[in-house]
């Protein structure tokens, strides 16, 4: 269906990191943060963020799923 | 690919190796691995319909809307596990929308009707107290690291949706009446359906690799016992009668029934009275499918080809 | 924001028109709820279908408050969610039967809920201070029901075919009903505004139109240029018709009557 994966992001209380919880597919940015929003519904986080997978630069491994999304984006 | 051999893995593993994709698996660690996520996302999957069709008639909007909010975390669920399949190599969209009813790996139980709001509850109660069961163990066991983490938010909401069930057979419990019998009934068939869902005995089991590669921790029988040790108090207490008791001598809970044993899918009926059968004649029953296995599997993947041809076009 | 309106003082027909005016959206959430689960598991991805189910949610939960709402004119809301027959629904038309392909529920996620939070945004800032206190909340959920609405309308309306057609036919079938209820402009409604409970007619109707007006556009409809329907039952403050009777049974629970015990 011509989708992409967006990586989730979530704080759940002011002061804590950010991290990752999980993933969503979807056809855009503004669907992405809707799917985000009612998949990880497990908290009242402080801050939730998605960031499209082939946007996340690995720096030091040469494998691994965010090294394979750059491949793919690159194709 | 993985740079160790199954052997090598195996023992690794076991001394807390924790694998974070494929470049760290072995062939037959991503096999075991693609079973046991497959079973585990068309369960959650599965169990959506049979709760959504139940759900429906709820007696009311507050118990509509909690109905609701189970079938939202349960797909939220099955999708998150389906995800980490696409992440080993699998087709998510295949794997939901490509495949043919009985191809689905989710336990018998999930092919069944829910009849009516006591029945939904029973599910919830012990269908999901099932699902923590095995899923608690995995988490803390797995040595596949992406499930390990993912397991957090599914443990939470499927404890939630357990209490969910049994606040409510204790609710229709002490209502009495028809709430009660309704509890009753539900209990006299779904108690042997999730005894029967976790599988072989031990003393049968056939070598599967999911504990040498430590993706679980316990075996089929421990699990049943976990099980039992907190369904079969919570029907004592609420009064409701389950087949099954703590016997002292052995240590353990004991069914007070033939297990297995054969299930009459229309009339939701366990032939206690007619013994023992093989668990070759139960896995041919699984095989078959139970009543509702097109209809729930149709109505996952209802709209998908019209919008994706739509897209296409 | 007006002065408060002392709802014990609300007398003869001032108190019928705020009842039905409280019933039209609480029946109209109710249902939208349900027309909403039915896609909860066909919608075209599980993402989209999570989306459905905690849309579906928030509908029943604004519903429930709604109908809360009638405690305080008096009114036990127990037998208005549980008792009612199917032909004194007052929901709104474009939730009569349930949307048969998933083109059509994208139009109801735009337009029907689009319609029923036009009027409930003019309910939020009125005279009543339990709708100010009440609505803005739910307001605030609605707001990514018309994000996923409008994404998925702009999706399909871009595409050339089937689902641009479907989406099309939907739209146009809706419009005149939702532009009649949100116009409401007959006695009842007219006592509302008097009484400052909501905005006027044109008001609402401009609110409605904007908000609607780019999205149809995009299936080559007017908003403009659309007519509202002529028809109108001032008993139930919506356009002749009612809800199939299966969706009224799951409204009130009939068939697990025995199980209700909250």
């Amino acid at each position: 269906m011509n989708e992409f994966v967006y990586d989730v992001f979530t704080r759940k209380e002011r002061g804590d990191r950010l991290q990752h919880v999980g993933y969503v597919d979807a056809f855009d940015d503004e669907t992405a943060k809707i799917y985000a929003w009612t998949t990880y519904s497990e908290e009242r986080w402080f801050e939730m963020c998605v960031v499209k997978r082939t946007n996340v630069l690995p720096v030091n491994r040469v494998d691994g799923l965010f090294f394979e999304a750059q491949k793919a984006a690159h194709v | 690919m993985s740079q160790f051999t199954d052997e090598e893995l195996m023992r690794k593993v076991q001394e807390g190796y924790m694998v974070e994709g494929p470049e760290d698996m072995t062939e037959g660690y991503r096999k075991a691995l693609r079973v046991q996520l497959t079973v585990q996302a068309d369960t959650e999957l599965m169990s959506a319909p049979s709760y959504w069709m139940a759900a429906r008639y709820a007696p009311s909007t507050n118990t509509q809307v909690s109905a609701h909010a189970i079938i939202q975390d349960e797909l939220a669920h099955a999708n998150i596990a389906y995800r980490l399949l696409e992440d080993i190599g699998e087709s998510k969209e295949h794997l939901v929308y490509g495949r043919q009813p009985h191809e689905f790996k989710h336990p018998y139980g999930f092919d069944q009707p829910l009849d009516n709001w006591a029945e939904l509850v029973v599910a919830t109660g012990f269908f999901d107290r099932a699902g923590i069961t095995l899923l608690t163990d995995v988490h803390e066991n797995t040595s596949y690291a992406p499930l390990k983490r993912a397991l957090v938010k599914i443990g939470m909401e499927e404890t939630f949706h357990l209490r969910h069930g049994e606040v409510w057979m204790r609710r229709l419990s002490k209502a009495g009446g028809e709430a009660r019998e309704l509890v009753q009934r539900a209990v006299d068939w779904m108690f042997p359906m999730t005894i029967e869902w976790f599988g072989l005995p031990d003393a049968m089991k056939r070598h599967s690799g999911q504990l040498d590669f430590k993706l679980k921790g316990l075996t089929n029988d421990q699990l049943r016992q976990v099980w039992m040790s907190s369904t079969v108090p919570l029907c004592e207490e609420l009064g409701l009668n389950a087949p099954a008791h703590w016997d002292n001598v052995k240590g353990e809970y004991v069914l007070d029934y033939p297990f297995p044993c054969q299930y009459d899918a229309v009339d939701k009926h366990w032939a206690f009275d007619e013994g023992e059968i093989s668990w070759d004649s139960v896995f041919e029953r699984w095989k078959g499918r139970g009543p509702m296995n097109e209809i729930y599997v149709e109505s996952v993947q209802r709209s998908r080809m019209d919008v994706e041809r739509w897209l296409a076009a | 924001m007006s002065e408060s309106l002392d709802i014990s003082t609300l007398e003869g027909a001032r108190r019928e028109a705020l009842i039905r005016l409280i019933i039209t959206l609480a029946d109209s959430k109710r249902i939208l709820g349900i027309r909403y689960s039915d896609w909860a598991l066909g919608a075209p991805s599980i993402e989209t279908g999570v989306s459905t189910s905690s849309m579906t949610q928030d509908e029943w939960g604004h519903a429930r408050l709604l109908y809360a709402m009638l405690k305080k004119l008096g009114i036990d809301p127990e037998p208005v969610e549980h008792d009612r027959p199917g032909e004194e629904f007052a929901s709104i038309a474009a939730l009569d039967h349930e949307q048969p392909d998933w083109a059509g529920l994208v139009a109801l996620m735009t337009l029907a809920d689009g319609a029923v939070s036009s009027v409930l945004r003019s309910f939020s800032t009125g005279t009543l201070e339990l709708a100010q206190n009440r609505v803005p909340k739910m307001l605030a959920e609605e707001e990514f029901h018309e994000s996923l609405g409008s994404a998925w309308y702009r999706r399909l309306a871009a595409t050339d075919g089937e689902a641009r057609q479907l989406l099309t036919s939907a739209t146009e079938a809706m419009l005149p009903g939702l532009l009649a209820w949100v116009g409401a402009d007959d006695d009842a409604a007219r006592h509302m505004v008097d009484a400052g409970v909501i905005g006027p007619a044109s008001e609402r109707l401009t609110a409605f139109r904007d908000h609607v007006r780019d999205f149809v556009a995009l299936v080559g409809v007017d908003i403009d240029s659309v007519e509202a329907s002529a028809e109108w039952d001032e008993v139930r403050g919506r356009t002749p018709g009612r809800p199939d009777e299966e969706a009224c049974q799951r409204a009130r629970g009939d068939l697990n009557r025995a199980l209700l015990v909250e």
